[in-house]
């Protein structure tokens, strides 16, 4: 730290002429500051804008990447075709298909555990945003044994309570591919809209009230309407993530010959004799155009809104009370509880103790499959380096967030907005392109660098697809720690790390500890960029997963399925029960 | 001995001008209040003071060392400034306890566990929240807060005590009440206390000097009888209160022993007599101020004081008195009468101005 020199009255001409910064900035004169903002640029470029700009480049390049090639615009030109268009359109449909009825679902449930009288509130909430925190492949396996048309359960004991032959549901369509989407965006949206439905002040809703407005038009015209802005920034992200959306067209789209622009990315590296990696490039090129336009309408939307869990301020809304019919939204909503978790454990679980899939007799249990899984050398080496790339990558995800956060919120440092415009650049690349673009800028680093099908490239990877979720979180957390309390801190003596350590460290890890957990179980879940960028040795557990259920091993996919579920299920209760205790005493 | 000095302090956020050239000598050992409305620049230069903002032009020194200079480009950290200070908001630090924040500015210093723990003690009972040591912050109201706030500020014996409004956001009653306990203990300890506030009576009530602040220039300082009876222009004078500010001509002037002046003025259909802080010439403008608590109603007008007759038009009941508009001939004048003269809307009184209860004023060519 600089020595700052003492200057007495009298003296002349002894006066340093050095300046200090403020509140925010390094002790030593501006240099380490801006060394600090030079580097944190440089990692931030690394993880998104080369990869970006590699991706442009390789839409141009004729040949995979690292063989000596051309440039030309084939790429380009093969993507406009009929059959492109269809698969823009089903991408687009699909998404808005499954958003709306979503929002719709989201609301109703949001209602009940935010403004009614319904028994057991909170832990229907956490029911509810449950299937939000399990991996998207395990309910898209889950359920492609539930509703599979020859042996499904579902269509079992349809045909075992009307006697029917023929099999009504086949989740191999653009009805599954909608329902399976659903599962996930419902507990997404209902995050968002149920803190919307309580940080109501109960008096703008009274006043209404006052003036004579009946319940329905107070609703109407005074609740709705505030929670308007929320509703379109919510339906916008969701949207956005159906697009980007690709477990769900891949398990239940390809068999039904149904493609979205993931998948077809997806399709032209992997599924075809020569990959056709221009193709592929251009096309997530294109794509990503698309997306950079949606986000910037949806953050035009959402400026200057904190839309993440923004604690009230003790506000109680008004409740309805609902009589004898909270029974029914109390069974509605452990309906959808059923429906969304115990069906698809409980598949896993079944799947897993029975010799083959679907032939569910007494004679055909068997703990073979456990055995085969745990001895299976394929899945310890996926499930250690998933531990390990969870571990290392939240950790280091929501550092930099928490640095970048910093930056962004509590200093007045040039530089910062660039900080972060390209901290949220990874917002609008799908997994997918992400991982076509880390595909070139891997294989184009110089010949030393050995990133390229090792497990730092889904590390890199993991974290320049977390950056924007922890900056987001870290932002709200350093929001709501007033100005005051650091400048209290330095006033009395605190130097700026002391500061940093004592006051602004301590109270906001809680809510880094929550983000921690998010980014965990956001790597755990990945698969669009682990499926690009794995290699022999470096598989994660999403990727084994996948590839025995091509393989059509279903009954060890149960096994592994249901401990990666009770993976999830174990770090949602710790950070429920130990974080969410630190974080309401505060 | 100068504890703060300020001297031709600037701050300017590009074009606007928040501080102007402000000067500012404060005294070991004493309570000065810088008193103004919102956007006063007081806050501005409480901060500056503090370090927390920048000078853009001026230099202060606390004690005798220089801890801002911004022509040398000089500027010294808040840490190193050894000042105390309590928040508008209080900043208690959340995520301790009372002991723990009062405990901070000597745990920063590295001080040894049993030092600590006497001084943080003997504040806490300084402020009486020695029982409430164990007791984590959040559980603490406002009042309570502010104790603490306090303590903090006063543990390591700062050079100066800066406060930034830090009773408004108490209700009236504790408002006072604490006012006066920490008036009774700055007094006791005698540590130099640099204060902002809006709020009038409380400037008055707590403060050796008050530093009335306008647009982000000074526009007097002086003790708070001064600035209250003998406001130096109509600005100062429009503060407090709701004063008449009656138009009248001087008719003669001699100075009197104290070094003021008496004067004599005549305004439209009245004459009287009032005291001056300066020499006017027979004939120029002055505004004469009369407070309403010093019209008397009922007297005897007679040619010694000034005095109308009137109908009283307007009065409202405010426990310990009545405000009352009285309309006369000429002016309209707010008169405060004790409730128990029970005037009433209608009656014709007399209303009188005792010796001494009239102050001129300069008329300023611009509105202040």
């Amino acid at each position: 730290m600089a020595v700052i020199s003492d200057v007495r009255i009298g003296k002349d001409g002894g006066l340093t002429a050095r300046k200090s910064g403020l509140l925010g900035t390094l002790a030593a004169a501006g240099v380490g500051r801006r060394i600090g903002v030079v580097v944190l640029l440089a990692i931030l470029a690394f993880l998104t804008l080369y990869p970006l700009s590699m991706l442009f480049y390789g839409s141009l390049h004729s040949t995979p990447p690292g063989m000596a090639g051309e440039f030309n615009l084939d790429g380009y030109r093969q993507i406009v075709t009929h059959d492109n268009f269809v698969i823009l359109i089903n991408t687009i449909g699909i998404a808005f298909a499954k958003t709306i009825p979503s929002l719709g679902l989201a609301v109703f449930l949001a209602w009940i555990c935010a403004r009614t009288d319904t028994p057991a509130r909170g832990v229907l909430e956490v029911l509810i945003t449950l299937p939000f925190f399990i991996p998207p492949i395990l309910t898209a396996m889950a359920w492609g044994m539930l509703g599979n048309k020859q042996v499904g359960v579902i269509n079992m004991a349809w045909q075992w309570l009307t006697g029917s032959t023929d099999s009504p549901i086949n989740v191999y369509s653009y009805g599954g591919i909608v329902w399976h989407m659903m599962q996930y965006s419902t507990p997404f949206l209902f995050l968002f809209i149920v803190d919307s439905f309580r940080a109501m002040d109960p008096s703008l809703e009274e006043s209404s009230r006052m003036c004579g407005a009946s319940r329905f038009t107070t609703f109407r015209r005074i609740t709705f309407m505030l929670m308007m802005p929320a509703l379109v920034s919510s339906f916008m992200l969701s949207l956005i993530r159906g697009i980007e959306s690709f477990e769900s067209a891949l398990f239940f789209g390809l068999p039904a010959n149904i493609s979205v622009i993931t998948t077809e990315i997806y399709n032209a590296i992997n599924h075809r004799a020569t990959p056709a990696y221009q193709y592929a490039t251009a096309l997530s090129f294109a794509i990503m155009a698309m997306m950079f336009l949606l986000v910037i309408w949806q953050w035009r939307l959402l400026r200057g809104r904190t839309f993440v869990t923004v604690t009230g301020k003790g506000y109680a809304p008004n409740i309805t009370r609902l009589g004898p019919w909270r029974w029914v939204t109390f069974a509605f909503c452990i309906l959808f509880f059923i429906v969304t978790v115990v069906l698809p454990v409980g598949q896993l679980a079944v799947g897993s103790f029975f010799k083959f899939f679907g032939f569910y007799s007494w004679d055909m249990l068997t703990l073979d499959h456990y055995r085969d899984v745990l001895q299976n050398s394929d899945f310890w080496r996926a499930l250690s380096n998933t531990m390990l790339l969870g571990l290392m990558g939240a950790t280091a995800t929501m550092v930099l967030g928490g640095i970048v956060a910093y930056v962004t919120v509590r200093t007045r440092w040039r530089g910062r907005k660039l900080i972060d415009a390209l901290a949220w650049l990874p917002w609008m690349m799908p997994g997918m392109v992400l991982g076509v673009g880390f595909l070139w800028a891997f294989a184009m680093l110089p010949g030393p660098i050995p990133i390229y099908g090792t497990i730092w490239a889904l590390l890199l990877a993991y974290m320049a697809l977390g950056t924007p979720i922890a900056v987001r979180v870290m932002s709200s957390a350093y929001h709501q720690l007033s100005f005051d309390l650091e400048e209290c801190s330095r006033v009395h003596g605190a130097s700026w790390w002391q500061t940093l350590w004592r006051i602004l460290i301590a109270l906001a890890w809680p809510s880094f500890a929550v983000g921690w957990v998010l980014t965990f179980f956001g790597i755990m879940r990945e698969l669009s960029a682990s499926i690009l960028l794995y290699s022999v040795g470096s598989e994660v557990l999403s990727v084994t997963l996948l590839k025995l259920w091509a393989n059509g091993q279903a009954e060890q996919v149960s096994v592994i399925g249901l401990f990666m579920m009770l993976l999830v299920i174990f770090f949602r209760w710790v950070q429920l029960v130990v974080i969410k205790k630190r974080i309401s005493t505060l | 001995m100068v504890a703060v000095l300020v001297e031709d302090v600037s701050r300017t956020f590009g074009s606007f001008v928040a501080v102007n050239h402000v000067n500012l000598k404060i005294e070991r050992g004493e309570f000065v209040t810088l008193l103004g409305p919102s956007g006063c620049g007081k806050t501005t230069t409480l901060r500056m003071v503090a370090g927390l903002e920048q000078n853009t032009g001026g230099r202060i020194s606390i004690g005798d060392r220089v801890v801002s200079d911004a022509e040398a480009g000089y500027f010294l950290p808040p840490d190193h400034r050894h000042l105390g200070m309590v928040f508008q908001s209080y900043a208690i630090w959340p995520h301790m306890t009372v002991f723990d924040n009062v405990a901070y500015p000597l745990r920063i210093r590295r001080r040894s566990k049993a030092e600590i723990e006497q001084r943080v003690m003997a504040t806490l009972r300084l402020v009486e929240m020695d029982k409430f040591a164990e007791r984590p912050a959040p559980a603490l109201s406002g009042g309570q807060q502010q104790r603490v706030a306090i303590a903090r500020a006063l543990v390591f014996e700062p050079e100066v005590l800066l406060l930034d409004e830090p009773l408004s956001n108490l209700d009236a009653r504790l408002r006072t009440q604490m006012g006066d306990e920490f008036r009774a203990l700055q007094k006791r300890l005698g540590i130099t206390s640099l204060y902002v506030t809006h709020d009038q009576e409380e400037a008055m009530a707590l403060s050796d000097r008050v530093v009335v602040m306008q647009g982000g220039n000074i526009l007097q300082v002086g003790s708070p009888e001064e600035i209250y009876q003998r406001p130096a222009s109509r600005a100062v004078a429009a503060f407090f209160g709701s004063p008449n500010l009656l138009d009248a001509k001087v008719t003669a002037c001699a100075p009197d022993a104290g070094g003021r002046f008496n004067l004599s003025v005549a305004g439209n259909g009245w004459q009287g007599h009032a005291r001056a802080g300066e020499a006017f010439e027979v004939g120029a403008p002055v505004l004469v101020l009369v407070r309403p608590e010093n019209m008397r109603i009922g007297e005897a007008a007679n040619g010694a004081t000034m005095g109308w007759s009137g109908k009283i038009v307007h009065s409202i009941f405010r426990g310990p008195r009545n405000s009352i508009m009285v309309e006369t001939g000429g002016p309209r004048l707010n008169v405060e009468a004790p409730a128990l003269l029970g005037a009433r809307v209608g009656d014709e009184v007399r209303i009188a101005v005792p010796p001494g209860g009239a102050w001129a004023i300069r008329p300023e060519a611009a509105t202040a």
